[in-house]
């Protein structure tokens, strides 16, 4: 529980960002449906690598933190992306039966 | 119970150049063991390599005579102060006294300054103060080893002591690895002190090694 926790302190830290791309990139399933999954699905990608390297390269200091507490860098990664990722993916399919 | 950790065999070089061939370094339960060396000497490798974030061409570290092989470390083992700013600035004093298992009101026994910012968030802190945060987390928290990279830095002098002392406290349950330019500090409280030369470490044996060794010119 503690580690989950930490994860979720982590994913706090970029999530505003993660989501507010999520909810523009909306706008296109809702107008156009289901043929703009492709384009929007490499460019969730893109913006995910942004957050990722940007992260990674300004507040790299910070990995330290959760590694003096037992979460590795790696886990702190993997589980945050695919949460977003799998967050995006599903907002996708509801926008779609919303329309 | 005394725990041991060790360090040799340690080959580090950067684009040919051999930062680190020659390594013995031991560290007990109990101990405080100072590391010194001149700027540029793999002081701060040599604690990368042991934490697991820096991976030399050779190296064998060892806690209880069992190699840490990955770069993976139980908290429980070994914690690891840098000497930069680590801490989310987004994280409240409380949030990280409860990610460390952590006692604010011994932390105000030593730093009564600090007390007022409970409830404050860490970028809201001095340098200073943030740096008394980060090394209380490290310190105090239940681990076997800690080791502290220029613990003294950015610390302003009426703080010096208080850390000392607690650094003290803690070494009856842990062991210690600390470095810092403000070496008489180092001097003061250590058990065994090593000296980073040319790559190599020596376990100096009196204060005169330090002036053999090139790392002081003279003691004022």
């Amino acid at each position: 529980m503690r580690k989950a926790g930490l994860i979720i302190n982590f994913y706090k830290s970029y999530a505003f960002s993660a989501f507010a791309i999520s909810v523009a990139c909306m706008y296109f399933p809702f107008v156009f449906g289901l043929s703009t999954f492709s384009a929007l699905f490499w460019f969730k990608i893109v913006t995910l690598g942004m957050i990722f390297y940007l992260n990674n390269t300004y507040k790299h200091h910070e990995f330290y933190y959760y590694k003096n507490l037992g979460v590795s860098k790696k886990m702190l990664w993997i589980s945050t992306l695919s949460f977003d990722f799998i967050l995006f993916i599903s907002m996708f399919f509801i926008t779609l039966k919303l329309r | 119970m005394i725990n041991t950790l060790e360090i040799d065999s340690v080959l580090l070089e950067f684009d040919s150049k051999r930062i680190l061939q020659d390594v013995y370094l031991k560290c007990e339960t109990g101990q405080i063991t100072g590391l010194l060396g001149r700027n540029g000497t793999g002081k701060s490798c040599l604690m990368n390599i042991i934490y697991g974030e820096l991976i030399p061409q050779y190296k064998s570290v060892r806690l209880n005579k069992i190699s840490l092989i990955d770069t993976t470390r139980n908290p429980g083992d070994i914690r690891y102060l840098p000497q930069f700013e680590f801490i989310p600035n987004y994280l409240t004093i409380q949030r990280i006294f409860k990610d460390f298992d952590l006692d604010f009101s011994d932390l105000i026994s030593h730093f009564p300054d600090i007390g007022k910012y409970y409830h404050s968030k860490f970028k809201n802190l001095s340098g200073g103060e943030k740096r008394i945060i980060e090394i209380y987390a490290i310190l105090a928290s239940k681990t076997k080893f800690c080791m502290l990279d220029e613990p003294f830095s950015q610390i302003m002098p009426v703080y010096i002591e208080p850390i000392k002392n607690l650094i003290l406290r803690e070494k009856k349950n842990k062991g210690i690895l600390i470095t810092d330019h403000l070496y008489k500090h180092i001097v003061d409280i250590c058990d065994n002190l090593y000296v980073i030369s040319n790559g190599k470490t020596y376990l100096t044996k009196s204060i005169l090694d330090l002036k053999t060794l090139g790392y002081v010119r003279s003691f004022e």
